[in-house]
């Protein structure tokens, strides 16, 4: 009895010793991914899942790599769309193996990459279900709020998308998209007063953003001329 | 399972006031001497522990100790030799040479911190091949009386220095067959090692010569370096280090002729000498004991045994188990690359002006932006 029992112990070290070599293998494709050799990375984290597809680093590990991957070609602006998919696709599987909170952001992030990417292609495509997705992986991806804001508003739900903007500034104020495209809507509407209004408190995040300036003179100089013509 | 426990007979070899000596086989043939303490007396642990594990050579290799029953015991390869007590007195060449070996020996435990304690002619085997072995470390107590340093039977610890005086005994035993240290009792050899600085072994050696000592008067002036290093009752007078008596016994020895023709003819008749206690020793009858209390004793304990064994091999594999999940459940290194690539590629989009973060909205979704709403 003894002796079965020392050859289990035995059993258990060496499926510890196993484990020893995966994790090995997981550290280098890591390894590669902190310096950027991302095709390295992608071979290390595949043979380990090759050996388990269970692998939560290894799984982790190879979605942040094809996500670096999309995220170069995103640079250059070249067809970053595959390569979103593929990362997505690699969320995927992660989250059947650990859907914990450490994931989500990386998640979400890679479904707005992919929505945006998709609608470079073809502009009529419906992103919307993959904005939802990503906002509800993570409540705070603002990326993922402001580009449903501008397809609300190109849907002329304008009401909707102004609600998703006033509640991006409140909750992150440094999130400058969202007060130029905010202002935006009320610069569309007429309501230059108003666009002016949240294009200075923009400023007020980041005075040197060329952007902002640009717009708010643009409506300084519009609010002059509508005094000067006695409109306002 | 340890090996004692499946060790139901032996031999006596010896049985002392410390300790009895069994000749014992292991369940696969093997032989080992098992020293059983008498109870009440042990050993030190560390030094056994760090002998257990060192490779150093010319010392017994431990293949267990613990306690049994009560009592301690180590358990080590059996040494197919003869007790240095046997051998002496030796010739002059060959127990220069010889001592030279432990003295090697020793030299390397004590740069693992390991000093002997109990140096005796009892405890250095020569094997069949003439090699020196050494045996017993880790005495609790001053060691064997007529071999120890005067500072060790104050009481102090096992010291470099007092195994040099040990030595030195030593040697004057291998050289001729006698204690220089004797004594009726404790207080008679306690007295006469502190006043070891009175004592001249050169001395006592040259009125052994016309009684048929194999030493000429002419090799006393050799040794006289040694004994004076050795013996002085002070450990601060004796040599710095056993380095040092390394240096003066290869004087010694060269002026012996070295490693030599001398030498060489000494060690084949030693050799021829060890060969014959050896098959003198094989015919001698030895007691034969059983050990029927280690077996009563698997009997007796057996299911508590295997309980504590289940025990033990649960919480392994529970350790195990939290290892391999927490091994494959989280990795703190992949996370924090995570971590540093996505707020990487969240600052890019924070810091990029909106035309940059959305190149293809404005025109795909047809807003219209202020500067068209002017024009």
């Amino acid at each position: 009895m003894f002796r079965k029992a020392h050859c289990f112990i035995a059993l258990v070290f060496l499926l510890s010793l196993l484990g020893g070599c995966k994790d090995n293998r997981t550290g280098r494709g890591n390894d590669a991914l902190r310096i950027g050799d991302y095709a390295r990375a992608v071979s290390n984290f595949s043979a380990v899942l090759d050996d388990n597809p269970l692998d939560r680093d290894a799984r982790y590990g190879l979605a942040l790599s094809y996500y670096a991957i999309a995220e170069d070609k995103e640079r250059i602006k070249a067809g970053a769309a595959p390569l979103w998919e593929r990362t997505v696709q690699e969320f995927q599987v992660l989250w059947n193996v650990d859907s914990s909170f450490k994931i989500r952001e990386a998640y979400s992030n890679s479904l707005f990459y992919l929505a945006k990417a998709t609608l470079g292609e073809n502009s009529r495509a419906n992103v919307l279900p993959l904005l939802e997705r990503s906002i509800a992986l993570d409540s705070l991806n603002y990326f993922s709020f402001n580009l449903k804001a501008l397809i609300l508003e190109s849907l002329e739900r304008t009401e909707e998308a102004r609600d998703l903007y006033i509640y991006t500034i409140t909750r992150e104020p440094r999130f400058l998209s969202a007060y130029i495209n905010l202002g935006n809507l009320y610069w569309r509407e007429g309501d230059v007063s108003s666009a002016w209004d949240i294009w200075s408190m923009g400023l007020k995040q980041d005075a040197q953003n060329a952007t902002l300036l640009h717009w708010t003179r643009i409506a300084e100089d519009s609010l002059k001329a509508m005094i000067d013509a006695g409109k306002l | 399972m340890n090996i004692v426990r499946s060790i139901s007979r032996g031999f006596l070899l010896h049985r002392g006031g410390e300790a009895a000596l069994y000749k014992v086989e292991s369940v696969s043939g093997k032989p080992y001497t098992l020293k059983l303490y008498n109870s009440g007396t042990a050993f030190d642990t560390g030094i056994i522990g760090a002998i257990a594990d060192s490779t150093v050579a010319g010392t017994y290799r431990i293949a267990e100790y613990g306690e049994i029953d009560g009592s301690a015991y180590i358990l080590y390869d059996y040494i197919d030799g003869v007790c240095s007590r046997e051998l002496s007195p030796m010739p002059l060449a060959f127990a220069l040479h010889t001592l030279r070996r432990v003295v090697t020996t020793l030299a390397e435990l004590q740069k693992k911190g390991v000093s002997h304690g109990d140096i005796s002619p009892d405890n250095i085997f020569l094997d069949n091949g003439g090699n020196p072995v050494l045996l017993d470390f880790g005495i609790c107590g001053p060691g064997t009386l007529q071999f120890s340093a005067p500072e060790r039977i104050e009481g102090k610890p096992p010291s470099e220095k007092a195994d040099m005086f040990s030595l030195g005994a030593l040697f004057f035993f291998w050289l001729t067959g006698e204690q220089l240290f004797d004594g009726r009792d404790f207080d008679e050899i306690r007295e006469k090692l502190r006043s070891t600085d009175k004592v001249n072994p050169n001395k006592i050696l040259y009125g052994k010569i016309d009684s048929g000592l194999a030493i000429k008067p002419e090799d006393l002036s050799l040794l006289e370096p040694l004994w004076k290093g050795l013996l002085a009752a002070d450990p601060e007078c004796r040599l710095e280090n056993l380095e040092e008596l390394d240096e003066l016994l290869e004087i010694a020895l060269d002026a012996q002729g070295g490693q030599g023709v001398h030498l060489a003819r000494q060690t084949e008749l030693m050799g021829v000498t060890i060969s014959g206690i050896l098959e003198k020793n094989g015919t001698k009858p030895l007691e034969n004991v059983e050990f029927p209390f280690f077996e009563q004793e698997k009997q007796k304990k057996s299911p508590l045994k295997k309980g504590l064994l289940a025990a033990a091999v649960f919480i392994f594999l529970v350790i195990a188990a939290i290892c391999v999940f927490l091994a494959r459940g989280e990795s703190p290194s992949i996370d924090e690359t995570g971590e540093a690539l996505l707020q990487k590629s969240r600052s890019h989009e924070m810091g990029m002006p909106d035309s940059e973060k959305m190149p293809d909205l404005e025109g795909v979704l047809k807003k219209l932006s202020p500067e068209e709403s002017e024009r």
